[in-house]
């Protein structure tokens, strides 16, 4: 096993990574940019280092100040997380040759996925059945304007790069597709350096169904079946669920199936992802494949009860899975949900400052993997992603009341968060009826706040509570000592107001009044 | 004793009486008769009618910012304008302006002065956090200045189009 892991990430993630080698008894360290010198993963590692400015290409994508990094340290494998450099084959190359391990696949498993194009091509010749569309670049305008004509309207333009919603862009008719193909690429050639985008086919009310693998070096390929990831905003997942309403035993067998011959296909080892479009007559197209350990991979975990963190590390290290395929169910129902910095009023435009206050919720089957904390800072560099509440019950109304209950017990305050849309999402009758398409929030929630009537009335009211509340406060006088002088001069340590310090001896519960 | 806020751009009054260990809170004609105490740190618990209501609050230079139940608010003082856990997309006097929710660069602008434009329309995209963001009026109206152009940096809050609505 391994002497020391360098974490190469930040947030919830690094966090998380940082548990499992605790677990594992394996010493961690981890990097931070000037920016993250008080972050939650800074003070959960053994060891920091800073890496560098608070831009990501000068701190954490700052692959060759890494790897020098963890070889000062002492450490003898690196964890990318998810983001950065975690599906950057040349870093996993650049790590092998300085003599550590990339705890994830091989880099021409990466390479090969990380190009959508060249992934469609060796899908195809491994008999998996892909989305129409093109097998090239869009180069010339023309070219492309005939495919897709042949393949129809609408289409779906996709960076070859892509990932994470980025460089994605839905195009109806023939006159939006030049702009469509510009905004594609000029979004894809910033967020992955590489311009390239083609066009294929958009499928009809499907469904986002994800399979999670484990590949060893021993040649043990297992699928942990499904994660339904199909409520979506600007292509980014913010509710994933397992197991899946839309399959039933036979189909969850074939497609897991496909996943592990996937799998194989991509020479692949470590923890995985195969992403498949589940269209309504049940026939399901190969989508990508993830080369990460994913956000939404702890829904797995409970329901399979296997630490896939810790699973992946123990392959790294050359050990073969613990498990067998015959040796897994599912059981009962989780449901993740993404917590953002954003304002789902306007667009889910990211959101930045100062977080005044974090209160997690807790309780049976509440498991809540967290970047922040009371005092904390959410910083304008990096994904505005907060945490993600993970709920695990019997069955999955069971489950939808325990998160709509674990969101209403989670208070963020001093910057817009979409805590009180995943409640909306949740409470909306097509989520209740597992109508649960790519299109959810589009179809359902596209004028939010302005949605169907008990969804509005239930805000409304506890809006009110919250006026009342505020009332109430300012009139017991509470809070008022630290105002914003308190939370500005202290940076790091935030201040938090003490409600007794400001009480005196006003307690009007009991009734007495001094 | 009469409280005042701004909340989301509208303003709220609130009339709060205490008589006998309760308080009587009126909000837009309806009464609310609460009993609270505090319940540790930025934390009072509000109870209503038998029911209990842990509310979670803090202060800032924006004002104070109240959780219950999922829900939070901003209760601004009335008069103080937008600020970051504001409304990017205020309507003053008739006039919509657009500012920057974040810094970041201009990637396009869409409209020039004298524009008609309508409610939704994107306007303006600032990428920032690695997105493109895309920035649209909320109000049917024209164009009324442009402050900025493709390819330039912006700061948080800075005004980037302004919209005088239709029939303003």
């Amino acid at each position: 096993m391994f002497k020391k892991i360098l974490i190469a990430n930040r947030g919830e993630i690094a966090v998380r990574i940082i548990r499992a080698c605790r677990e594992l008894n394996i010493p961690t360290a981890t990097i931070f940019s000037e920016a993250d010198a008080t972050a939650l993963h800074v003070q959960e590692a053994d060891e920091a280092v800073c890496v560098g400015p608070p831009a990501p290409l000068e701190s954490y994508l700052n692959q060759d100040r890494i790897i020098q990094e963890a070889k000062k340290l002492g450490c003898d494998a690196i964890h990318p997380g998810y983001g950065f450099l975690a599906e950057n084959g040349g870093f996993a190359r650049k790590i092998e040759e300085a003599g550590l391990v990339f705890i994830g696949p091989p880099a021409q498993a990466i390479a090969l996925m990380g190009n959508k194009i060249e992934s469609r091509i060796a899908m195809t010749n491994a008999k998996v059945r892909v989305i129409p569309g093109m097998k090239a670049s869009a180069k010339n305008f023309d070219d492309v304007k005939e495919e897709a004509r042949r393949i129809g309207y609408p289409v779906l333009v996709k960076a070859a790069a892509g990932g994470g919603g980025k460089g994605m862009r839905r195009v109806d008719s023939p006159r939006d597709l030049k702009n469509a193909l510009e905004g594609a690429s000029r979004e894809a050639g910033k967020a992955f350096g590489d311009p390239t985008v083609y066009v294929e086919k958009w499928i009809v009310d499907p469904r986002h169904i994800e399979f999670q693998v484990l590949a060893d070096s021993h040649g043990n390929v297992v699928h942990l079946f499904e994660r339904e990831c199909s409520i979506q905003r600007r292509h980014q997942k913010i509710v994933e669920e397992t197991p899946s309403v839309a399959l039933y035993p036979e189909l969850r067998a074939k497609m897991g199936d496909t996943a592990r011959n996937v799998t194989r296909a991509a020479g692949y080892r470590s923890a995985g992802t195969v992403e498949f479009l589940l269209a309504p007559d049940d026939s399901f197209y190969f989508l990508e494949m993830n080369t990460r350990i994913q956000v939404e991979h702890p829904i797995t975990e409970l329901v399979v009860g296997i630490d896939l963190v810790q699973e992946q590390i123990r392959i790294a290290a050359g050990e073969p899975i613990s498990f067998r395929q015959e040796d897994l169910k599912q059981r009962g129902h989780a449901i993740e949900v993404r917590i953002y910095a954003e304002d789902p009023a306007n667009n889910f435009l990211p959101q930045s400052g100062p977080l005044l206050l974090v209160h997690e919720p807790s309780g049976p089957g509440v498991r809540v993997d967290s970047g922040i904390y009371s005092g904390g800072e959410v910083s304008t560099y990096y994904d505005p992603i907060l945490s993600k509440l993970i709920v695990h019950a019997p069955n999955r109304e069971a489950a939808r009341l325990r998160m709509i209950r674990a969101l209403r017990d989670y208070a963020i305050l001093g910057i817009r968060t979409n805590i009180s849309f995943l409640i909306d999402v949740l409470r909306h009758v097509a989520f209740v009826d597992g109508a649960t398409y790519t299109d959810f929030i589009p179809r359902n929630l596209s004028e939010w706040p302005s949605v169907p009537g008990d969804l509005t009335e239930r805000r409304d009211y506890f809006a009110d509570l919250a006026t009342v509340a505020a009332g109430v406060i300012d009139h017991m006088g509470l809070g008022k000592r630290h105002g914003a002088a308190a939370f500005r001069g202290d940076g790091a340590r935030a201040v938090r107001p003490d409600p007794w310090d400001t009480v005196g001896s006003w307690e009007i519960a009991s009734g007495r009044q001094g | 004793m009469e409280y005042k806020y701004d909340i989301g751009g509208t303003e709220r009054v609130l009339d709060v009486e205490e008589s006998g260990g309760t308080l009587k809170v009126t909000l837009d004609g309806k009464t609310y008769q609460v009993t609270a105490s505090p319940s540790g740190e930025c934390c009072i618990l509000m109870r209503m009618n038998g029911r209990s209501f842990p509310v979670r609050f803090a202060r800032d230079e924006h004002g104070l910012h109240v959780m219950v139940k999922g829900i939070s608010i901003l209760a601004k003082e009335p008069g103080e304008g937008a600020g970051r856990g504001g409304d990017l997309v205020e309507l003053v006097d008739g006039k919509q302006i657009l500012v920057a929710p974040m810094p970041g660069q201009v990637v396009k602008v869409n409209v020039n002065v004298g524009d008609k434009v309508a409610k939704k329309q994107c306007l303006v995209i600032v990428e920032a956090m690695k997105m493109e963001n895309e920035l649209n009026t909320s109000i049917d109206g024209t164009v009324s200045a442009v402050h900025v152009k493709a390819g330039q940096q912006v700061d948080a809050l800075q005004p980037l189009v302004e919209v005088t609505q239709a029939d303003a």
